[in-house]
């Protein structure tokens, strides 16, 4: 048992981080030991201490207070633009591979088009044309995130439907509905499961790079990419201002690779 | 009249693409079994499939109990017409353990859950299979006890008529003999017509009433078993081939 767990210590140390993010996320109004938005300037760039355990800003807010609460803009913006890509890409994949004909034709043109270009491009086209914003960013983010899910679920179907159980469940009368939960998705599900995982990691750094950038989350709203643009003019006086948040960032990202790959290896998923 | 295929033709790919069937036509009486015989690729297969509306023909017309059947259509015969496959290991959702498949046909039919299981054990008993083997999945079984449990399962809705597409092929010697047995029994406790496709003569002279010689995408021949049981003699030359075609 004892072995078991130290193999999966990697997985156990990723996943413990990321709960624990989910759940600072989530209660991050009432964890904070600082109020994240109020500035002091009396305090301003303070070296980490026993008060402020990773610093001050240059407005004298708390950086561990707002890296905590960062966490609900950027933690869990990517999860859930992630989650809601992984729906969008199940149900337009599997109505494309189920149904075929024109409007597969129609859904792998569209694929087609969007991977000639880098994502990011993408991204910041639409982001260009929603402008800068949480809400726009996240659905930037969802256009450009469902469709190689969706393209990976369609042709799983596409494969799977020819099966020869699927047949049989068809000559039983079944309908289209109860061939596709019962007979297909749980063979795609895993899969989706071990790309989304991967995504969110992705989206994470989608989403702080666009803040940095100027073009996602606005200040004073304490994004992790946010932060780092805002302290990119103290990085020499004051570097904690940058290393905290991005240490954060990868070691988020890191874990959900570590997870996905673990997703993977449970579900035997070549790669 | 269970079956009637009329001038059934299918090809596969475009306008120039490979004839596979060209003008089939067959009936299957009730309580019938014709035997489809004919070397692989000749479109034994793709005929059975399309006579239970697993795919579209080009041209033709099917019927079953005189009710034309069209792909994706005609629910009422949904489970009326059956089919098992060469390979039972394709034939079981990997996923799903014995139970689980068997009870599936049942579950659409919407049957309350005492008679599933009452139906399960009954057709379980009848094909001879364990009850301990409902818990176990596919990949648990061996190829003669699956190939018994896909032949349960089409038997579980209570079907008309089954097309067996080369059932006994991936089986050993005994567990062949085992099958055409068992296959000739329940025909006659539950008045099934079959259309038992296969290459292997033996195995059609036992289990048929008729059997029909499938070439080039043709029926080139048929004989029926005489009054005293002996067999009408093939007269086309490929035909000829396939009965001699035994290993002595």
């Amino acid at each position: 048992m004892f072995s078991v767990l130290w193999k999966k210590k990697a997985l156990i140390f990723s996943s413990s981080i990321l709960l624990l993010a989910f759940l600072f996320a989530l209660f991050a109004p009432f964890v904070v030991p600082v109020d994240p938005f109020a500035g002091d300037t009396s305090r301003r760039l303070l070296p980490p201490s026993a008060e402020y355990w990773f610093g001050t800003d240059h407005l004298g807010r708390d950086v561990f207070s707002r890296l905590l609460y960062g966490a609900r803009y950027s933690f869990l913006g990517a999860l859930v633009v992630a989650i809601i890509a992984a729906i969008l890409s199940i149900v337009i994949g599997t109505i494309a591979g189920y149904r075929g004909g024109c409007l597969d034709q129609i859904f792998m043109r569209i694929s087609e088009w969007m991977l000639a270009f880098p994502s990011l491009m993408i991204a910041l086209v639409l982001v260009g044309i929603f402008g800068p914003g949480m809400l726009n960013l996240m659905f930037a983010l969802i256009l450009v995130f469902w469709m190689p899910g969706a393209r990976l679920v369609r042709n799983m179907i596409v494969r799977l439907k020819e099966e020869r159980y699927v047949h049989v469940a068809r000559l039983h009368g079944g309908s289209s509905f109860r061939i596709i939960t019962r007979h297909l998705l749980p063979f795609v599900l895993p899969h989706v499961l071990v790309l989304a995982t991967l995504d969110v990691g992705s989206v994470l750094l989608h989403i702080a790079g666009f803040s940095f950038l100027g073009l996602g989350i606005q200040p004073p709203l304490p994004e992790w990419g946010a932060m780092l643009n805002t302290s990119s003019d103290y990085f020499y006086s004051s570097p904690w201002l940058m290393i905290f948040p991005g240490l954060i960032i990868f070691v988020i990202v890191l874990s959900f690779n570590i997870l996905s790959d673990h997703w993977r290896e449970i579900f035997h998923i070549k790669k | 009249m269970v079956v009637e295929v009329k001038k059934v033709a299918k090809s596969y790919g475009k306008k120039n693409g490979s004839r596979v069937l060209r003008d089939v036509s067959l009936h299957i009486e009730r309580e019938a079994c014709v035997a489809l015989l004919g070397v692989s690729g000749v479109g034994k297969s793709t005929l059975g499939r399309i006579v239970v509306g697993l795919e579209r023909a080009d041209q033709g017309r099917i019927f079953i109990q005189g009710e034309r059947i069209l792909v994706g259509k005609n629910k009422r015969f949904r489970n009326k017409v059956q089919i098992v496959f060469q390979d039972p290991y394709s034939a079981f959702n990997p996923r799903l353990t014995m139970a689980q498949s068997l009870a599936e046909p049942l579950l659409i039919e919407r049957v309350k859950k005492r008679e599933r299981y009452e139906r399960i054990n009954a057709i379980l008993e009848d094909v001879q299979l364990d009850q301990e083997l409902l818990d176990r999945y596919p990949k648990q079984l061996s190829g003669g006890q699956l190939q018994r449990a896909a032949i349960a399962r089409a038997l579980i809705c209570r079907p008309l008529f089954i097309v067996f597409d080369e059932v006994v092929s991936s089986l050993d010697v005994v567990q062949q003999h085992h099958i055409l047995t068992l296959l000739h029994r329940l025909k006659e406790t539950y008045d099934l017509s079959y259309l038992f496709i296969t290459h292997d003569f033996q195995a059609a002279k036992y289990i048929a009433d008729r059997i029909l010689v499938l070439h080039a995408g043709e029926v080139v021949d048929q004989v029926e078993k005489n009054g005293n049981g002996s067999w009408q003699h093939f007269k086309h030359p490929q035909a000829i081939r396939l009965q001699e075609a035994v290993w002595s």
